[in-house]
């Protein structure tokens, strides 16, 4: 080996070395890269490959005592899309099929980041299009929406729920936990074009919500809301509500509040029409807190149905206030005293038992506290302490005056009548019957209650102010009630009232208690002619439902039924066909199954037929009809 | 003839031939895992490509090197001519005037000119000693002319390659030590000077270049993105075609270009290493053929296909893993592409020539003219 050779050689390995040198570098900082920065990195390949985002849980159902629904959770079609990830040039088509401008959605995008829902319970052919469109950062999602198959019937009782799957009214709102279920998180992965794809993994899996069993009978409920509806109608009335409830349990049968509103579609409605009135709204229940003043004299042993009190024929002093009745009347006994619904003589019973004793019967009847349901905004209704009421307020309390109280407690109140003076709260969940036994609390002997409902059974007699409560071929003890509204300077307004009817019906074996409240009537303002027809109506179509026959011969036979048990067109011994004291539903009823033609004026109830006497009928005859309320 | 070829092919080196097939059976798995949803026919491309390339490997083990010397000059000039025509009838793509339309194929005029140049300063220096002013002035015009039409294209990249080619070349052609311990020590002077006196804008422009990560939309996208990929790969990487960033598209250019990340996030530090010690091996063993070829000429080829290889191993896997800016450097043997990877084996094949020369007793030697 030359010089020359080995020259060349040293320079080689130069180039080698420096060969080598530049190889190090790289290696080191694949070193760097893979060993130290590896956790940082992975989390960034992590990061960017896949969005997060939450999952509404599948809502629990809503159904009645039998298993019928009333709410339900169905999956709809959503849009969404991660904001920055939208080509700007895609967003005029977009903002073609979700039928929105596009200008509007392009500044939607541009002042958010990360994830959007474009829209949301969109119709399914929306979601095909935009699907076939296959943007980056748009997907569709499946959501769920929720449904009222019943409507506007439940939507007070229900409530409803937010976009984001959150009760924010009614039962919805107060079980919300329940039902609601716990939310998932999902993971998308998307591509380096943002396409999200398909395919996710649950971060943590959705747990569907609990379904809700109510003690609701939807048929009652729909009774009670036809009812309702019609009486705010032909009254002209401001609202109203209906509580229903089963006796042996207070089991809420049906709860309807007027103005309604249909849930399905609630943002449509104004707040003020969500309100469930039949727990949210105050009363003062007038003359159906009578019972229970007798109720109190009945327990004090002093009195006896029998007793009889001065009505100081309409006019009665206490301290500088003078109290007028009605129906002025002179010595009467209790039953009377119900019957003709006097103020005067409740005031002098509630001044001989005291304030304390009449107080512990309305506190214990429920009237003075919320349901332990404590609905969404329930009322506690309004009653000062007993030691705060003078003789004015204890007089003006006896008859229903300075207190005040909602749909439900008045119903659940009248429960303590039908159910041996045992008051139980109510209850609307299924499986709260139990609980509730437990909270059963005597309020006054039953002998008291046998006493007083048998007196309040009276008052839908003859005389009466409740003879418009009866339906036909039922015994009903129940109470009217008529209150004039408090204005805002604490004082009463004039001409409006409350019209109230509380009964429980048949009054020999209570199948039923049902609280009407009609706000604000402009054409009647008397509980007997406004709520009590509504009532009567509820019963009427109530009862048959739920199996329980109209006793025969307690009351004059009921037309419809004697017509289906003889034939119409045997002339001798034929049965007196009378449309009088029939609704005009009925009357109605009455004439499509005989198959005559009906002329009707007026509305409220039949006062005269033409021809006056009907011996026999034949289909294509014609009777006129005037109704008089 | 016969026996001429049967000869050659006898003595190639099975040394050099292992690191080539090694080389090649990464980039037969590499390009397969880049590619292997839907683009399946750039691996069959890439297979055609290799048998080429292996067949022109071998033709060109067959030239004599003398022959090579003929054609150097020519070679040469006819890039030049190639390189001066591209402003004026070269196909833009991608912002830069870079190819010549021939018809049948697109030549790549500045690919051309490295190889030429190449074997325009291992001629140059066959017979000449890198130690005065003169002849390393001279053959840095060689190098300098070239690069400046490059430049012009825009191809920073391929004119940094094709200079620091060069400059291999002259250090092992006896550029003296105490001139290089000079340069290095007055480098940072005369780059201290030149960019005080360089615009704003093209101070923005180098800026740019050297730190693409403050556009990290283009160039910057692609780089932070190789780096989540090989980063995200660990010691021993997600596995065979479980590398998710490749898969979902995240990672540009992966077939191309940015394979190094492919192999990295498939196959970790290990894969890495691995690819890296082939690369020593080859490279290595290019040089140990410099140091017995039987001519000047033929030692100073080598020096410039290590140079070749190993400037592409080190701008490709620097830039992908984000330590030197973007330039459009293939990985020798690995990247997918025709031209890149038969001129790869082509100059292989050069080496391969210089190392069946150095076996037999041909009568000239080193030093001296390689015609003579």
């Amino acid at each position: 080996m030359n010089n020359e050779s080995l020259y060349i050689k040293r320079r080689l390995e130069f180039i080698a070395g420096l060969i080598v040198f530049l190889f190090l570098l790289i290696i080191i900082r694949a070193v760097d890269l893979q060993a130290f920065k590896h956790e940082e990195y992975r989390k960034k390949a992590e990061r960017q490959r896949t969005v997060q985002y939450q999952v509404i849980a599948p809502r629990g159902a809503i159904l009645d005592a039998a298993g019928h629904t009333l709410a339900e959770s169905i999956r709809v079609p959503s849009i969404a899309a991660i904001a920055e990830d939208i080509p700007p040039q895609s967003i005029p088509q977009i903002a073609k099929i979700l039928g929105v401008s596009s200008k509007s959605l392009y500044k939607r995008l541009a002042k958010r980041k990360g994830f959007v829902w474009l829209d949301r319970h969109v119709a399914p052919e929306v979601a095909t299009q935009i699907n076939a469109l296959n943007l980056p950062g748009i997907r569709e999602e499946s959501e769920w929406q929720r449904f009222y198959p019943r409507g506007a019937e439940v939507g007070h009782l229900l409530g409803f729920v937010g976009i984001d799957g959150n009760g924010l009214e009614g039962l919805e709102r107060k079980f919300n936990s329940t039902l609601q279920g716990q939310m998932g998180i999902r993971e998308v992965r998307k591509d380096a074009a943002r396409h999200l794809l398909p395919g996710s993994n649950w971060i943590q899996s959705t747990i569907a919500g609990e379904d809700l069993e109510l003690t609701i009978d939807s048929g009652i409920q729909s009774m009670a809301f036809a009812a309702l509806a019609d009486a705010v109608r032909d009254n002209g009335a401001k609202g109203g509500s209906v509580v229903v409830i089963r006796p042996k349990d207070s089991a809420i049968l049906a709860m309807v509040s007027w103005p309604a509103y249909n849930p399905n579609n609630f943002k449509k409605f104004k707040p003020d029409q969500w309100r469930n009135r039949a727990v949210t709204d105050v009363f003062e229940p007038g003359s159906t807190l009578k019972p229970f003043t007798i109720a109190a004299a009945l327990e004090s042993k002093r009195w006896k149905p029998t007793s009889l009190i001065d009505c100081e024929n309409g006019h009665y002093r206490v301290a500088d206030y003078v109290i007028h009745d009605d129906h002025p009347e002179g010595v009467i006994d209790l039953t009377r005293l119900l019957v003709r619904s006097s103020n005067i003589g409740a005031a002098k019973l509630a001044k001989d038992v005291g304030a304390d004793a009449l107080y512990r019967i309305l506190d214990q009847s429920g009237l003075t506290m919320k349901s332990p349901i404590a609905f969404t905004g329930e009322s506690n209704g309004i009653s000062p302490s007993p030691e705060s009421w003078g003789p004015v307020e204890t007089a003006n309390i006896a008859f229903g005056q300075g207190i005040a109280v909602t749909t439900l407690q008045l119903a659940s109140a009248f429960n303590v009548f039908a159910n041996g003076g045992v008051y139980i709260p109510p209850h609307i969940l299924k499986n709260q019957h139990n609980a509730m036994q437990s909270l059963r609390t005597e309020v006054f002997s039953s002998k008291t209650a046998s006493q007083v409902l048998t007196m309040l059974e009276a008052t839908t007699l003859r005389d009466g102010t409740g003879t418009q409560a009866i339906p036909m071929g039922y015994r009903v003890a129940g109470k009217t009630g008529t209150a004039q509204k408090a204005n805002r300077h604490g004082g009463y307004a004039k001409d409006r009232y409350t019209a109230v009817f509380a009964g429980i019906v048949p009054a020999d074996r209570p199948e039923l208690i049902i609280a009407v409240v009609i706000d604000e009537p402009a054409k009647s303002i008397y509980g007997g002619s406004v709520s009590a027809p509504v009532f009567r109506n509820i019963a009427a179509n109530a009862l048959p439902y739920l199996g329980v026959s109209p006793a025969q011969g307690m009351m004059p036979p009921p037309p419809s039924i004697e017509v289906k048990t003889a034939p119409v067109n045997t002339t001798d011994n034929a049965p007196t066909i009378s449309f009088l004291q029939l609704s005009l539903r009925e009357a109605r009823v009455l004439a499509h199954t005989q198959q005559i033609k009906l002329i009707t004026h007026g509305s409220g109830w039949v006062a005269q037929q033409k021809p006056k006497k009907i011996e026999s009928l034949h289909p294509g005859d014609q009777v006129e009809i005037w109704l008089h309320e | 003839m016969i026996s001429y070829i049967l000869y050659s092919l006898k003595n190639m080196d099975k040394v050099l031939l292992f690191s080539i097939f090694s080389l090649f059976s990464i980039c037969f798995i590499s390009v397969y895992a880049a590619v292997h949803e839907g683009n399946m026919y750039i691996w069959q491309k890439q297979n055609i490509y290799w048998i080429i390339g292996i067949i022109i490997l071998i033709i060109v083990s067959l030239i004599p090197i003398r022959k090579i010397a003929f054609a150097t000059w020519g070679i040469y000039l006819i890039a030049l001519i190639l390189l001066l025509l591209v402003p004026l009838i070269g196909d833009t793509n991608m912002g830069a005037k870079r190819w010549i339309n021939l018809g049948i194929v697109n030549i790549q005029p500045s690919e051309v000119m490295k190889w030429g140049m190449m074997l325009a300063l291992a001629y140059y220096y066959a017979s000449r000693e890198a130690n005065n002013i003169k002849n390393v002035f001279i053959s840095f015009i060689f190098a300098a002319i070239p690069a400046g039409l490059i430049v012009q294209q825009p191809d920073l990249g391929t004119a940094l390659v094709l200079l620091f080619t060069g400059a291999f070349i002259i250090l092992a052609a006896g550029f003296p030590w105490r001139w290089l311990f000079a340069l290095t020590l007055s480098s940072p002077v005369f780059l201290y000077i030149l960019w005080n006196n360089m615009k704003d804008y093209q101070k923005g422009r180098v800026m740019m270049f050297l730190d693409p990560q403050q556009d990290p939309l283009d160039k910057g996208y692609h780089v932070i993105q190789s780096s989540i990929a090989i980063g995200s790969g660990g010691l021993f990487g997600k596995g065979f075609l479980e590398g998710t960033q490749s898969r979902l598209h995240f990672l540009p250019e992966q077939h191309t270009d940015f394979i190094f990340a492919v192999i990295a996030e498939q196959g970790g530090l290990l894969a890495g290493v691995v690819l890296l010690c082939l690369y020593t091996l080859l490279i290595g063993r290019i040089i140990y053929i410099s140091s017995i070829a039987s001519s000047r000429f033929a030692s100073l080829i080598c020096i410039g296909v290590a140079a070749i290889f190993t400037l592409y191993v080190f701008i490709n896997i620097g830039m992908v893993s984000g330590i030197l800016p973007v330039v459009g450097v293939p990985l020798p043997f690995i990247s997918y592409g025709g031209t890149s990877l038969i001129t790869v084996l082509a100059a292989s094949g050069l080496v391969m020539r210089v190392y069946i020369e150095s076996k037999n007793k041909i009568p000239w030697q080193r030093p001296g003219n390689p015609l003579s």
